[in-house]
C-alpha cells in the first residue's frame, strides 16, 4: 500500500530522479570555502603556489621584464630542476605534490572545509534532519565527496591546467603545445586520483569523529603524524622508501607521480597497499558511524 | 502484532513496539496510533519520548513490534516522503537563509530548485515569517527558528508530522502562536504527534495525549480525563522579565493567583486556576506590558499525574 491510500497530499509536480537530490548538498559542500571572507582568504592563499608559478612563466617567456639577469637565471633554474621547466610534468605534478608548499596548502584546504564536513553535521544534529528525508547515508556521503573533490580540485587540478594554458599561450610557437599535450592527460588524472584519495581520507576521518575540530586534529595527525613517523622509521632503518610507504603525503605523492609518468625511485606497490588499506580501514569506519541508527543514538 | 495494510490505516502506528539497547530497555511493548488529529506524547525528561520519535521517524528499528507510517514500515522511502519530522536542536544551519533551508530540504524529497523556492516561500509566508524568510537563520529569534522548523516539516506536505518538544524557550506569545498553528494541522490534513515534558502546554492543542513513563505507554486519552484526577490542586510557575517588581504587582490583583514572591530565579506565583493564570499572563505578555523572558511551570501536576497512575 501506498502513502496515496490515506489521501496523503502529494505534490502536483513532477519529482527529480532519486540521483539528483545529493546534488544540492554536493553544491553546498563545494561552497563552502567561498561563504566566508576567512574561508575565501584561505582559498586565495592556497593559490599563492601557482600564482608564483605563473610570475615564473611570465619572466621566462619575456610577458614580464626584470631584465636579462633575472630571465637567465629563471632559464638556467628550468633547465636545472624540472620542476621549474613548464614543458615537464614535474612543473604541474610537484606544484601539488611538493611537500612545501604542497602539504600546508592540503591541511588548509581540507582543514577549513572537508574534515568539518560531517563532524558538524553529527554535532548539530543534521544528520537526524536527513536520515528522514529522500536521501540515503550513501548519497549523503557521495555528495559531500563530490563537493569536496571539486573545491580542493579546484587548487590541485584547476590551477596546474591553467598554468598548463598560460604557458602554451605565453610561447610563441606551437611548441610548448605540443610536446606537452602527451602527457597533460595523465597528469591532470594523476591530481585528480590524489584528491580524491585525500578527501575520501579526511571525509571518513570527519564521519567518525565526534566534533568538527576532533576532525580537524586527526587528519592532521594523520597527514603530518604519519609523515613524522615514516620520516624517523627511515632514518632508523635506513630505508628511504620507507617515507613513501608509511606516510599519508608520501604515499599519495608516489601514487601521482607514478600516474604522472614522473620519474621515481619509490616502488608502487608499497604505497598503494598502504593507501588502500587505510582508505578501506577508515571507510568501514565511516559506514558504521554513519548507519542511520548509530548516527542517531 | 503485526499490521495489515488497509487503505484505513491510522497515520501513524505504534503495534507493541519495543526498543533495547543491550540489557537497558528504552521503550517497552508501546501501542498507539494517531489519526488526523493531533496527539500529545508526555514524560518527563529521559522516559523514553525521543526513542518513541525516532522510531516513528524511522531513525531507529524497534527491536520488537513494528511501527507504521501511513501504512509502509517506518523508515521507508514511502514512509519518509509521508512524515515530516520537526526535531528538538534549536541550531539550524546558521548560515543559510530560512527559504535557502526550507528549499534545501525540500530538494531532498525530489523537488526541482525552482518549485522547491516557490513552496519553501510559501509555506514560511503561510507560517508568518514575512520578509524575515530571506535573512539568515544565524540572526532569527527563538520563534522564528521554530518556525522554519514547523517550516521544513510541513512544506513537503506530509501526512504526519514529528514535533519534539516544540515549545521549548518560547516565550509565552510564541508559545500561543505556535499552539494555534499546530492544532490547525490535522483541518489542513495532517496527524500530528508532539512531544513535550509539560502537560499544560499541550492542553489547548492537543485531542489526546499519551503518557509514557519509565518506556511504557503509562495511560492514554484526553488531557481533560487526566486533569480530572487532579481536582483543586493549585500549580506555580516561575516567571523571568526585566521589571519583575512591575509585573508581581500586575499578577497579584489575578483572582487566580494564590501566592507569589520575588526570588533570585525570577518571580515564583502560585495559582489555583492554571488555565486561567496562563491565559491571563498571556494576555499581558500580548498587550506589550510587560516583556516576560520565561514562563515555565515550577513542579508540574504531571509529576502527580504519574504518582497517581503508577499507584
Amino acid at each position: 500500500m501506498t502513502p496515496l491510500g490515506l489521501r496523503y497530499r502529494r505534490a502536483d509536480h513532477a519529482l527529480v530522479p532519486a540521483w539528483r537530490r545529493w546534488w544540492p548538498l554536493a553544491r553546498q559542500e563545494f561552497l563552502v570555502p567561498f561563504r566566508s571572507k576567512v574561508g575565501i582568504a584561505v582559498f586565495c592563499l592556497c593559490l599563492v603556489p601557482a600564482v608564483v608559478r605563473l610570475f615564473v612563466l611570465m619572466i621566462r617567456y619575456g610577458m614580464v621584464d626584470f631584465g636579462a639577469a633575472a630571465r637567465g637565471d629563471v632559464i638556467g633554474r628550468s633547465q636545472a630542476w624540472a620542476q621549474w621547466d613548464s614543458g615537464r610534468p614535474e612543473f604541474y605534478v610537484e606544484l601539488v605534490m611538493g611537500t612545501w608548499p604542497g602539504l600546508p596548502v592540503l591541511i588548509l584546504l581540507t582543514g577549513s572545509a572537508t574534515a568539518g564536513a560531517i563532524a558538524r553535521d553529527r554535532r548539530t544534529n543534521a544528520l537526524e534532519l536527513l536520515w528522514t528525508r529522500g536521501i540515503t547515508p550513501f548519497g549523503y556521503l557521495l555528495a559531500r565527496f563530490c563537493g569536496s573533490l571539486g573545491s580542493l580540485c579546484l587548487v590541485t587540478v584547476a590551477a596546474p591546467l591553467a598554468l598548463w594554458v598560460a604557458a602554451a599561450l605565453m610561447v610563441d610557437d606551437w611548441q610548448q603545445l605540443t610536446s606537452t599535450l602527451p602527457f597533460l592527460g595523465s597528469v591532470l588524472f594523476a591530481l585528480l586520483l590524489v584528491s580524491a584519495v585525500w578527501t575520501a581520507l579526511c571525509l571518513c576521518l570527519s564521519a567518525m569523529a565526534s566534533s568538527p575540530s576532533q576532525a580537524i586534529v586527526l587528519w592532521c595527525l594523520l597527514l603530518v603524524g604519519s609523515t613524522a613517523l615514516a620520516n624517523i622509521a627511515a632514518g632508523v632503518l635506513r630505508e628511504p622508501n620507507l617515507r613513501a610507504w608509511l606516510s599519508v603525503w608520501d604515499a599519495g605523492g608516489t601514487l601521482a607521480r607514478h600516474v604522472a609518468g614522473v620519474s621515481t625511485r619509490v616502488a608502487l606497490g608499497p604505497a598503494l597497499g598502504f593507501l588502500s588499506g587505510l582508505l578501506l580501514l577508515l571507510g568501514l569506519g565511516a559506514w558504521r558511524r554513519l548507519r542511520v541508527g548509530e548516527a542517531v543514538a | 502484532m503485526s499490521i495489515a495494510p488497509t487503505s484505513t490505516a491510522p497515520r501513524l502506528q505504534f503495534a507493541n513496539a519495543s526498543k533495547w539497547y543491550g540489557s537497558v530497555t528504552a521503550l517497552m511493548d508501546v501501542s498507539f496510533q494517531v489519526g488526523n488529529e493531533v496527539v500529545g506524547l508526555v514524560g518527563r525528561n529521559g522516559v523514553g519520548k525521543t526513542t518513541l520519535m525516532k522510531l516513528a521517524a524511522g531513525l531507529l528499528q524497534p527491536s520488537q513490534g513494528e511501527v507504521r507510517v501511513a501504512g509502509v514500515p517506518a523508515g521507508s522511502r514511502a514512509a519518509r516522503a509521508a512524515l515530516g519530522f520537526c526535531p528538538d536542536t534549536d541550531r539550524l544551519f546558521e548560515s543559510l537563509t530560512g527559504v535557502q533551508f526550507v528549499a534545501w530540504m525540500l530538494r531532498y524529497h525530489g523537488l526541482g530548485a525552482a518549485t522547491a523556492r516557490r513552496t519553501a516561500e510559501q509555506v514560511l509566508d503561510d507560517l508568518g515569517l514575512g520578509p524575515a524568510m530571506h535573512r539568515k537563520v544565524g540572526t532569527y529569534s527563538k520563534g522564528m527558528r521554530q518556525r522554519v522548523r514547523l517550516g521544513q516539516a510541513l512544506a513537503h506536505r506530509p501526512a504526519v508530522v514529528l514535533l519534539d518538544e516544540p515549545m521549548t524557550g518560547l516565550d509565552p506569545i510564541a508559545r500561543a502562536e505556535l499552539a494555534e498553528r499546530i492544532a490547525a494541522l490535522p483541518g489542513r490534513g495532517v496527524g500530528v504527534l508532539v512531544s513535550s515534558h509539560v502537560l499544560h502546554e499541550l492542553e489547548a492543542i492537543a485531542d489526546r495525549v499519551v503518557l509514557v513513563h519509565q518506556g511504557r505507554l503509562l495511560a492514554e486519552g484526553k488531557v481533560a480525563d487526566l486533569r480530572r484526577q487532579l481536582p483543586g490542586r493549585p500549580q506555580t510557575y516561575r516567571l523571568a522579565a526585566p521589571d519583575l517588581r512591575e509585573l508581581a504587582a500586575a499578577l497579584v490583583a489575578l483572582p487566580a493567583v494564590q501566592d507569589l514572591s520575588v526570588g533570585a530565579e525570577g518571580l515564583l506565583v502560585t495559582a489555583g486556576d492554571g488555565a486561567a493564570f496562563r491565559a491571563a499572563v498571556t494576555e499581558l505578555a500580548a498587550a506589550g506590558r510587560f516583556a516576560i523572558r520565561e514562563f515555565v511551570p515550577v513542579g508540574d501536576d504531571l509529576a502527580t499525574v504519574f504518582e497517581s497512575l503508577v499507584g
